[in-house]
């Protein structure tokens, strides 16, 4: 019996017709039983699922309008502007990032930076554009673009209707 | 089981005996013994501890179970058998038994038992009819159910990897965000995620796995995977050992018939089980004898996979076949686990890239072969022309092209007949469906031509010969197949000959 098998049984991944195989093994092989217990182990010190809340940003392949990053700003090496096709109806725009530890809001941290799309300059082929730095390493943008944003503490509507497919996002991931 | 050494030996002297026996068919296997099993190339010691009489063995064993007293016996090297063909070929047979206890018991009986019903059973029925018509109203019930499951999984790949710890979280914050997509969204070939995840919950039904999967399969379906099992890989050679000699087609459609699940409800495992031992043979003949039941296991998950995305193109009929199970949400969590393990190895592979558009199983391409496409004006002349073909004495000739693709010579008359006599609509696609059709019914169409037969045999000769055929045919005569001009005291003589040989 190898390790893997050991590991598919733990991870619930092993077909009705292996999984009483090895359970009918187990029940007679205290040396197999033993290794199984030191890999479950392992298993649960790699920790439970992270809780809510959370911003639930679909990967970029789920993303609801085109967004992507444009060549690095003239004379910055780590400035990039992102693209997007935004809709007709002006939207507000909330920037999230990902640098490894899950999503965080950059942008808009006060109701006085807040802009609209149709305050966003834009690319000679009609793309909005927006500029960002990028910090060190792989990290993932969201753009999403309410309709309101209710104010003085808007994010928790926002978070809630980001889980309910009720506003547009997109998002993209992007290496320096 | 645990089972005693005494008991153990027991059992094995049944087996001993039922293998000089040599049924048709071993117990616990739903198809005939296949033959070749001479081929088998065990070790002496292997032969030794599974056909050494008793009074060889020691009085005591070591192992408490079936499994462990065989595996001690084969590993304990206590004594050689002299290998033959015979010994392989009782070997073999021995061997079989074994493995067909464990089919019933695990590779079949394990899928549809142990379901437990819970009270969380209705809100995984609205779980699965949400993820069917895409609402989003359920979204945060499915991840309630199903999140911790998947992540076990993707921990486990992880932890299989040795990745390190950041790693594994940031796989398990994609999956958060990325599992109600995939179940949700279409992937490259038009299909939601979800259907893969619920053609997985269907193989826990009843009759399972293969069972209530085929059950939700069009016509078209069962034609598709009868073909593809004719003509891919292994089962290929699988199928001709067991379906004789015909054309691929003719294999393809009498694998069709054992896949009816009304008809023939253990048509499927029937052939599973005869490719199952044609593998097993495979490897012993090399000499591969201890990775049996890794065979099995692959060679059954092979074909539980091809038929559950076949069995996705159709939302309908799987939410349909779903929503009627009980013990729903055991079932689905199960089947979470399975399904996310999956995943999770596609996206180790990208780095958990979280690619949703690409399929977690290749689509089937198989195109229906068996698929006859002609109307029924086009399907008219056929009558005619198989008359034709009689009276001019080419009714072998026919039979041994449905039979084998082609007609054994290079005679010219059958060459006219395919070439010219048969009308262009039933030439087309190289005699695709004209072959399917007539290999269907040709029994039938040319015993029904009988009576018009006994009606030409009996004509009298003479001039009078071909006004008598034009008087007896053309009033029934197909425009579209011409009607011969000469030839009519031989026409005469076939349909005599027809009658006598009684072919």
């Amino acid at each position: 019996m190898n390790r893997a098998t050991l590991w598919k049984y733990l991870g619930g991944g092993l077909a009705p017709d292996e999984r009483s195989d090895l359970e009918d093994r187990l029940a007679h092989d205290p040396v197999l039983a033993g290794r199984l217990g030191e890999l479950r182990q392992a298993l649960d010190a790699l920790g439970s699922p992270p809780t809510p809340p959370r911003w639930a940003v679909p990967p970029p392949a789920a993303s609801r309008f085109g967004l992507s990053a444009g060549d690095l700003t003239m004379g910055a090496s780590t400035g990039t502007t992102l693209l997007f096709e935004a809709p007709p109806q002006p939207a507000w725009v909330v920037v999230l990032w990902d640098r490894g530890e899950g999503w965080e809001l950059l942008f808009p941290a006060t109701r006085a930076e807040a802009v609209r799309t149709d305050e966003l300059p834009t690319h000679s082929d009609g793309r909005h554009m927006l500029d960002l730095v990028l910090p060190e390493g792989d990290s993932g943008w969201a753009l999403l673009l309410p309709e309101d944003l209710a104010w003085p503490d808007p994010w928790e509507g926002l978070r809630d209707d980001l889980f309910w497919g009720k506003v547009l996002v997109a998002s993209v991931d992007l290496a320096r | 089981m645990r089972i005693s050494w005494e008991r153990y030996l027991d059992v094995r002297d049944v087996r001993l005996r039922v293998a000089d026996d040599a049924p048709a068919s071993l117990p616990g296997w739903r198809c005939p013994t296949i033959t070749g099993l001479r081929r088998a190339a065990p070790s002496g010691a292997q032969l030794f501890a599974a056909l050494a009489h008793r009074d060889r063995l020691p009085r005591h064993g070591p192992a408490r179970s079936a499994e462990g007293h065989e595996r001690w016996l084969a590993a304990a090297g206590l004594g050689c058998h002299e290998p033959s063909p015979e010994a392989s070929e009782r070997w073999a047979r021995v061997r079989l038994q074994r493995l067909g206890v464990r089919m019933a018991a695990e590779a079949r009986g394990a899928w549809a038992e142990g379901w437990t019903p819970r009270a969380d059973d209705a809100v995984a029925a609205a779980v699965w009819a949400d993820l069917a018509t895409s609402s989003w109203g359920q979204r945060a019930a499915l991840e309630a159910m199903w999140l911790g499951p998947a992540q076990r999984a993707f921990r486990a790949v992880c932890g299989s990897r040795s990745l390190p710890r950041s790693a594994v979280d940031q796989a398990s914050r994609g999956l958060r965000d990325a599992l109600y997509y995939r179940l949700v969204l279409p992937d490259r070939s038009g299909l939601p995620g979800w259907l893969s995840l619920a053609t997985r919950v269907l193989e826990t039904a009843p009759a399972g796995p293969l069972g209530p999967l085929l059950s939700t399969l069009a016509p078209s379906q069962r034609r598709r995977l009868g073909v593809c099992a004719v003509s891919r890989g292994s089962w290929r050679h699988s199928a001709e050992g067991l379906l004789g000699s015909g054309t691929r087609l003719g294999r393809a459609r009498e694998v069709v018939d054992q896949l009816d699940p009304v008809d023939q409800p253990h048509g499927a495992e029937f052939l599973l089980d005869h490719h199952v031992q044609c593998r097993l043979l495979h490897a012993w003949s090399k000499g591969r004898c201890d990775t049996d039941w890794s065979i099995i296991t692959q060679a059954r998950g092979r074909v539980r996979a091809r038929v559950r995305r076949v069995a996705g193109e159709r939302p309908d009929a799987v939410l349909d076949a779903l929503l009627h199970l009980d013990a729903l949400a055991h079932r689905s969590e199960s089947a979470v686990g399975r399904w996310a393990w999956a995943w999770a190895w596609q996206e180790l592979g990208t780095g958990f890239a979280f690619d949703l558009e690409r399929p977690l199983s290749p689509p089937c391409e198989q195109d229906d072969e068996l698929r006859v496409d002609l109307g029924e004006a086009a399907r008219a002349p056929l009558t005619t022309w198989v008359l034709l073909v009689v009276l001019k004495g080419r009714l072998p000739h026919l039979r041994r092209w449905l039979a084998d693709g082609g007609s054994g010579d290079r005679d010219s008359t059958w060459g006219r007949l395919l070439s010219e006599s048969l009308p262009p609509a039933l030439r087309q696609d190289r005699y695709r469906c004209t072959r399917l059709l007539l290999a269907e019914d040709i029994d039938a169409r040319v015993a029904a031509l009988g009576p018009v037969l006994e009606r030409l045999a009996d004509l009298p000769e003479g001039r009078g010969l071909r006004t008598a055929f034009e008087r007896e045919l053309l009033a029934d005569w197909h425009p579209d197949v011409p009607f011969p001009r000469s030839g009519f005291p031989t026409f005469r003589a076939h349909a005599r000959h027809h009658l006598r040989s009684g072919s």
